[in-house]
């Protein structure tokens, strides 16, 4: 084995469980590499080695589960039994200890997971920009949000895998501006207990990871599934595939645009039917995910809101909250009307057109600068929270499971990213298909921003 | 929606608003009230809401 910490998750599951790789030995790899990224990316809240290579040299003579001894980074908004969930809070940043782990950090142990640290989450799990992280591509430019230090983390091969939650997009966003894999899962398939809630009925919980297989390993892991989500010689030809092209998926850059034509390309390579498919009803989901969002965000920070509103540095978020608490119920019931709404007429696509899955590009633009509020698109300025959140959120609003997969380098430097959604569910097909679209991408290579740290996968 | 209102329903209901603040809560309480949760009312027209998640399609 070369560096260990260049092997993708599954290919180092592979050599620990055939006995060709000691979990010591990949951790401690890791953890060196982090050491050397971390100074430029930023990614991490806290990091215990000791314990960390603790755990793994105590994996070293006995056999675990399918994760056994990957080292595995956690969004600091998942408890982790005995260390503070900071959420990216001041108004936390006194916090106990957690007494347990959450469920999805209790499921990575089961599995034989070693985790390494926690990482940044934007403020209150509520944003796309999750300072001080900072993007491997150009640190100059936001990792994206809410789970940056995760997207950060696992693009600069500073953990293996790493895990998120997805409210309107905080998985997805990261793995596209990051250029890796971000998969949310169907809704309430990974358990949500122990996270911090940013909106009950919105918020998904899924992995981070270099490649598809991967991110198949780790929901396997999530979510207690017995049976493998990625079969080797899995064939997506005859599969069916709308592609979402017209609004809240346009106007978008000439490099996304670009992204999404080599997506349909390798799909078509890969003998799958592609159909551009229109649904209007999405034009309304942005209205209704900031509703739904202000409303049950506002309801569960409530009783604590008094104390540390004041503690809030994103002024967005404190609005936001504020606003929830004054937001008449006959709005939010709109919202969730509207989301039914928009949940037939997906299913309704789906049947029509009878989809496997559907096609769209993961956000309508590069990376922003860290300073940078909106993008110029279409020919107008766009908030960038707006602009990244329209073409995530419909898949939080229907709670249909959808990965973000790279599509290679975009002209601009940046690394193409599309998502595809399944049905309920079926996380099996969408896998498939994003790996199809993997197998058929330039690979992403070094990111620009770690030229100061040592050789990178490609 | 204008300060006022504002002030009055943050008081009524128990929210804390410092007065500074009372502006900007202002201004994104009508941006939200005016985007109405997504679709108009007559869109809506016998579509329950979707308070819990349905995994299989209702159509």
């Amino acid at each position: 084995v070369s560096e260990p910490w260049t092997l993708g998750l599954a290919e180092a599951a592979c050599l620990v469980r055939a006995g060709e790789l000691a979990p010591s030995e990949l951790v401690a790899s890791v953890l060196e590499r982090l050491e050397t990224v971390e100074p430029l990316v930023h990614a991490f809240v806290s990091v215990d080695p000791e314990a960390a290579l603790a755990e793994a040299r105590a994996k070293d003579a006995r056999a675990g589960g399918p994760l056994h001894g990957i080292p595995i980074a956690i969004k600091d908004i998942f408890d982790v039994a005995g260390v503070p969930t900071r959420s990216g809070c001041a108004a936390r940043a006194d916090a106990e200890p957690a007494r347990q782990d959450a469920a999805a950090v209790a499921a990575l142990r089961v599995a034989g997971a070693v985790l390494i640290g926690k990482t940044h989450t934007h403020e209150l799990a509520c944003g796309v920009y999750t300072p001080p992280t900072r993007n491997p591509w150009d640190t100059a430019r936001s990792a994206g949000g809410s789970s940056g230090g995760s997207g950060a983390a696992v693009a600069a091969c500073a953990a293996m895998g790493a895990i998120g939650s997805d409210t309107g997009g905080s998985i997805r966003i990261p793995a596209a501006h990051c250029g890796i894999v971000g998969l949310k899962p169907t809704y309430d398939r990974v358990s949500r207990g122990g996270a911090l809630a940013l909106s009950w009925s919105l918020d998904h919980v899924g992995p981070l990871t270099r490649r598809v297989e991967d991110a198949a390993l780790m929901l396997e892991a999530l979510a207690g599934l017995d049976e493998p989500l990625l079969a080797p010689g899995e064939d997506v030809a005859g599969l069916r595939v709308g592609v979402l092209r017209g609004a809240p998926f346009a106007p978008v850059e000439a490099d996304v645009e670009d992204a999404l034509e080599r997506a349909i390309a390798s799909l078509g390579d890969a003998g799958v039917t592609l159909e551009e498919v229109a649904v209007p009803a999405l034009e309304r989901g942005l209205a209704a995910e900031f509703s739904i969002v202000a409303a049950e965000a506002a309801s569960y920070h409530e009783a604590r809101f008094a104390e540390t509103a004041g503690q809030i540095t994103d002024d967005g978020i404190r609005g936001l909250l504020e606003t929830g608490l004054l937001l008449p119920a006959s709005v939010y019931l709109r919202a969730q009307r509207t989301r039914r709404l928009i949940q037939d007429a997906l299913a309704a696509a789906f049947a029509a057109h009878r989809l496997d899955a559907l096609l769209a590009p993961t956000v309508p633009a590069a990376p922003q600068l860290h300073d940078q509020l909106e993008y110029r698109l279409g020919g107008r300025q766009e908030p960038v929270i707006e602009a990244l959140v329209r073409t995530t959120a419909p898949f939080n609003l229907t709670g249909l499971p959808a990965i973000a997969v790279p599509t290679g380098l975009g002209a601009g430097g940046f690394p193409g990213s599309v998502q595809i959604a399944a049905r309920p569910f079926d996380e099996r097909t969408a896998l498939a298909l994003a790996r199809a679209v993997e197998r058929r991408a330039t690979p992403l290579g070094v990111p620009r921003g770690l030229e100061l740290a040592t050789a990178n996968p490609t | 929606v204008n300060d006022e209102l504002v002030a009055r329903l943050a008081d009524a209901l128990g929210v804390p608003l410092s007065p500074e603040r009372r502006a900007a809560a202002a201004e994104s309480l009508a941006a939200q009230v005016a985007a109405g949760g997504g679709a108009a009312p007559e869109e809506l027209d016998g579509v329950e809401p979707a308070v819990r998640f349905e995994p299989e399609p209702r159509t």
